[in-house]
């Protein structure tokens, strides 16, 4: 309880800080506060000698409101009706497309460099957000905890270089913009987005729960054939 | 006072459709999180006109701290330390290439698709 108590405590107490410090810096994609709430947790768990399995156990009640939050992003998907009413066809293509080219490309590339099986499969998930990686290696028996961190790894990666890989290309297309960023860097990259403009995060959350909902439905049946 | 007695109905209500979506998917074998049935009702009743306004303002607080949620995973890392640093290179490469070119492909199709804006 007490341990709960801290350590919820830290995790908040450490993001309402990197918040202020991000929007003191005006947002730039680097000073992600997921990233800085991390590094400064696992500094201080490394200060105190503190096991990160203590702390995964301590920290469960922060963890387990994600589901909350998940039916909160109604808000900002109810945002985006119009332009889901107007484009409807577009937009299930970008996340179709763009769902399995991330879980092909990401397979097939872990296999190509020899990486260890278990991370080949924990990277099948990555282009799909925490909740839906719990619920796809619960279904599959897959590495949970390795894939949920990669997931959130991926997110904090999108988020830092995907606007800036736009940016290079000259590709201002809004609504093009934050469907890439919502499938490839899901739920850290769409926090990100909506802190800037609340219209284009709404669409970057519509496009993670429908890649993760298709990637959930087609990869479960497919993984003893991939991973058997 | 005042502000908790605005933001519990709507921290109540996704509470309550989680946990139902949760209790849901379980009974019928669905491999997608509870979460999403209720994020799917919750989005159904947004669109449905019907006066909701009660639940925005603490779906809106949640909401707001959905990134804090999301560090417990990413410190859960460090217990993998071991496991990774033979592959951290090849691992930082492939997540940053796969990220990239799938946000590229998301948008190649989107426009393929004839979308705009």
């Amino acid at each position: 309880m007490i341990d709960s108590l801290l350590a919820c405590g830290l995790v908040l107490g450490g993001f309402a800080l990197a918040r202020a410090l991000s929007a003191r810096l005006g947002h730039p994609p680097w000073a992600s506060p997921v990233l800085i709430t991390a590094l400064g947790v696992a500094g201080v768990l490394a200060l105190l000698g503190i096991a990160p399995d203590r702390f995964a156990a301590a920290a469960l009640p922060i963890r387990w409101l994600l589901g909350p939050a998940l039916v909160a992003l109604a808000l900002v998907i109810d945002a985006n009706r119009g332009l889901l009413r107007a484009q409807a066809l577009p937009v299930l293509a970008a996340i179709l497309g763009g769902a399995i080219v991330g879980v092909t490309t990401a397979i097939a590339g872990a296999r190509l460099l020899g990486l260890d099986p278990l991370l080949v499969e924990a990277l099948a998930t990555k282009t799909v957000t925490t909740p839906f990686t719990v619920a796809i290696m619960k279904a599959t028996g897959g590495p949970l905890p390795l894939a949920a961190a990669l997931s959130v790894l991926t997110g904090v990666i999108g988020a830092l270089t995907v606007p800036w890989l736009f940016d290079r290309l000259g590709w201002r297309d809004h609504a093009a913009r934050s469907l890439a960023l919502g499938v490839s860097s899901h739920i850290v990259g769409t926090d990100w987005l909506t802190r800037r403009d609340a219209k284009a995060g709404g669409l970057a959350a519509l496009a993670f729960v429908l890649t993760g909902t298709v990637v959930a439905l087609v990869l479960v049946p497919l993984w003893p054939f991939l991973f058997g | 006072m005042r502000a908790i007695v605005e933001i519990l109905p709507g921290v109540g209500l996704c509470v309550v459709l989680a946990l139902t979506g949760d209790v849901l998917a379980v009974r019928a074998g669905l491999a997608v999180p509870g979460a999403v049935l209720g994020l799917l009702v919750y989005v159904l009743w947004l669109a449905s006109g019907r006066a909701i306004g009660w639940s925005r303002p603490g779906a809106a607080l949640l909401l707001r701290w959905i990134g804090a949620m999301l560090v417990p995973a990413l410190v859960g890392l460090q217990a993998y330390a071991a496991r990774l640093a033979g592959a951290l290179l090849p691992l930082a490469l492939l997540l940053l290439v796969t990220t990239l070119v799938t946000a590229l492909a998301t948008a190649l199709c989107f426009r393929l698709a004839g979308g705009r804006g």
